[in-house]
Formats: C-alpha cells, sequence, structure tokens
C-alpha cells in the first residue's frame, strides 16, 4: 500500500492522464479499485445540472454622483474666508487686494493721470485687443463644437451598435429558452407516457 | 452575431451600462449554481448572486484581463459564500456518516421511492466538507480546469487535486453506495 501513489497522482489517472506511475496503477489491485470508484462517481456526478437563475433579475446598482462642482466651490468660498481675501476700489480709481483681517495689510496700486490724447490712444488699443480676442475665442470655439459634434456622433454609432447587437443576442436567448422549455416539455411528455404504458401493463 | 463577454466587459467600461445587465444574465446560472452548492439553499443562494453582481459591478475597473473573467467571477462568488458561511457559523465540516445520509435523503420509505438520483446526488454533495465540495463542483459542474480552480482558491494545483479525490471518496461514500442510488443507476442504465 505504501507504494501507491499520492492522491493528486490518482486523480490524474482517474481523468486518463498519463503518470509517472501508470505501471504499479495498472498492476496494483488496490489502485484499480481507486479507479474503478473515482471513475464510477465522476460518471454519477456529470449527470448533475446546473439550476437556473432565469428568477432571478441583474439590477444594475445606482450610481452614487459625486459633486464636484459644488465640493470645488465650497472650497474655494472656505479658502477665501481663511485668507480673508477681499478686494477693495480706492477713491482715485486704483485697487487693492487685501488679505486678512487687518485693513493695515492694504496695497494700493494708484491710478496714472493721463491726457486726453494718451485716453484715445489706450481705448483705440484696448479696442483693438478686445477684437482679436473676440476673434481668437470664436475660432477656439468652432473648433471645440465641431469636435464636440464629432465626438457625439460617434458615440451615437457605437451605442447604437451595441444597442443593436443586444437585441440581436436577446431574440438568440429568447429562442434557445424557448426550444429548452420545448424540449423539457417533450421529455416530460415523454417519461409520462412511458409511467402510463408501465401502468397500462401492470394493470 | 453574438458578443463576447471580452467585449460586453470593455463596453460597460466605457459607459455601456446594458452591457453589464447582459453579460451578468449570461453567468447568471453559473453563480447561482455555485452558490447554492455551497451554502446550501436557495434564499442564500440568491442573496449571494445579488452582492456578486453588485461587487462585480463597482470592482469590474479592477479586473486585469478581460480574458480572466469567468475565473475572476468565480472566485468573488466563492468568497461571497464563504462569508455568508462564516458569518452563520455553519457546521460545514461533517462526518461523512450514512446514517446521516439516510436522514437527508430518505426522511420516510414513500418519500424515498420517488427520490430521483439527481436528488441524491445533491444532497449527497451537501453533506461533503466545503472544501472539497466547491473542487468538485468547479470542476464537474462547471468545467474548470485544476489550473483555473487552483487560481481561484489560491492553493497549490496537487492540493486540489487531492481535494477532488477526497470529495469523490466521501461523495462514493454517502451516495453511491446507497442502495437507492445502486437501483435508480441500474434502472437508468439498462
Amino acid at each position: 500500500m505504501n507504494s501507491c501513489p499520492e492522491p493528486h497522482i490518482l486523480m490524474d489517472a482517474a481523468y486518463g492522464q498519463s503518470t509517472e506511475h501508470d505501471a504499479h496503477i495498472a498492476s496494483c489491485a488496490l489502485c484499480q479499485e481507486e479507479l474503478t470508484v473515482l471513475r464510477s462517481t465522476l460518471g454519477a456526478v456529470s449527470q448533475l445540472s446546473a439550476p437556473s437563475a432565469d428568477h432571478i433579475p441583474v439590477r444594475i446598482p445606482a450610481k452614487r454622483h459625486i459633486p464636484y462642482g459644488a465640493i470645488a466651490a465650497s472650497i474655494v468660498i472656505i479658502a477665501t474666508f481663511l485668507i480673508g481675501l477681499r478686494i477693495e476700489v480706492s477713491a482715485d480709481g486704483g485697487w487693492s487686494l487685501q488679505f486678512g483681517l487687518s485693513p493695515q495689510a492694504e496695497q494700493v496700486v494708484a491710478a496714472p493721470s493721463v491726457t486726453p490724447d494718451m485716453l484715445a490712444q489706450m481705448q483705440t488699443e484696448q479696442l483693438a485687443a478686445m477684437r482679436r480676442m473676440i476673434a481668437e475665442v470664436r475660432a477656439e470655439n468652432d473648433t471645440a463644437v465641431e469636435t464636440l459634434i464629432r465626438d457625439y456622433v460617434t458615440l451615437t454609432e457605437t451605442r447604437r451598435s451595441l444597442d443593436y447587437q443586444l437585441i440581436r443576442y436577446e431574440i438568440e436567448d429568447l429562442k434557445e429558452r424557448t426550444d429548452d422549455q420545448l424540449y423539457r416539455s417533450n421529455l416530460a411528455m415523454h417519461d409520462l407516457l412511458s409511467q402510463l404504458s408501465y401502468a397500462i401493463q401492470t394493470d | 452575431m453574438t458578443m463576447t463577454d471580452p467585449q460586453l466587459i470593455h463596453a460597460f467600461l466605457a459607459g455601456h451600462e446594458p452591457s453589464f445587465e447582459l453579460l451578468m444574465r449570461r453567468r447568471r446560472d453559473l453563480v447561482y449554481s455555485i452558490a447554492l452548492r455551497l451554502v446550501g439553499n436557495a434564499d442564500d443562494a440568491q442573496d449571494v448572486t445579488q452582492n456578486v453582481f453588485i461587487k462585480v459591478y463597482h470592482k469590474m475597473h479592477t479586473l486585469q484581463s478581460a480574458e480572466g473573467f469567468q475565473a475572476w467571477l468565480v472566485r468573488i462568488t466563492r468568497n461571497a459564500c464563504m462569508d455568508l458561511l462564516k458569518s452563520k457559523h455553519r457546521q460545514i465540516m461533517r462526518a461523512v456518516d450514512l446514517d446521516e445520509m439516510d436522514a437527508v435523503a430518505a426522511p420516510d420509505a414513500d418519500a424515498a421511492e420517488h427520490q430521483s438520483l439527481a436528488n441524491l446526488l445533491e444532497a449527497a454533495l451537501l453533506r461533503i466538507p466545503v472544501d472539497q465540495r466547491e473542487v468538485v463542483v468547479m470542476r464537474e459542474l462547471h468545467q474548470l480546469s485544476f489550473n483555473e480552480i487552483a487560481d481561484v482558491l489560491s492553493e497549490p494545483l496537487n492540493t486540489v487535486k487531492s481535494r477532488m479525490y477526497y470529495g469523490l471518496k466521501a461523495l462514493h461514500a454517502l451516495a453511491c453506495t446507497h442502495p437507492q442510488f445502486k437501483q435508480l443507476r441500474h434502472e437508468l442504465l439498462s
């Protein structure tokens, strides 16, 4: 008995795999008996079928939406409060940024004194700069809108394709289950007829 | 054209939620069947199945390879069953006893006469230790290879094969030597 192979080797042999103990197994009555037991039990177990889980619905769990926008806004408000940031405009047109609670930390930027000619020139330059900026932003927006539309069309087509495939699968699945049901019904009918004929014979 | 599991997984990860539902409907029988055989009753198996769906939904992004989905799903199912069994403090390591088998499989003579071969085996399967049962269920009822089972259980290959060996021996002792089993098997084969 001591020379008999270990269980995992006998398991390999039961599945018909060759092992280095094949010669021993072939000539040992105990091993042959073990193999017979293993194979007959495997044969019996293979007749079991998986139970159907059709009655269990597949529910998609609800997604937890994280309010990133609200979180970001809260952080900004809290940070602003903590550092005591405020903007103040002085009487001569200048402005200042203040940090902390003390007004002594004030930093004043004085407005420069200008002549009417300088003012007109500045306005012209500002106008030109604004026009350039508007043109640039419009070009960027056009590109962004174009990309957005293209992405949306691609996404829609992908989803449509997936939905189409899913519907096809559903139909195939339904057909398969119907065929299976029909098969089971036929089998049950066959059993019933067999039992009836047996009952008639015994009567 | 039928979509493969990896295709459905990729679609789900890309944001297409119906793919998840379809994937789980395909694998529902596998999950429920393993759960039923490990926890031993339909209500618990149904709870485990639902919990597995939820876990898979939330952890799908951690799946390293879509090709390894089945083994991953079986591992999640198996762990969920073990958690349930532990939480209920069940006696899972029952001694193999033919008298007990009689009590379970044949509560009375009339009922025993109508019990099928499959029912006898199912009852016997629930009486063998769970570490052996899970190997038998995965190998013989769901056709996982020994290597896949070893991967799922994180156990050495030879340990898995040994558990299969002892599981089959225990099943044989419980069911196959039962007089009713012999009679049913004889009727089936004749």
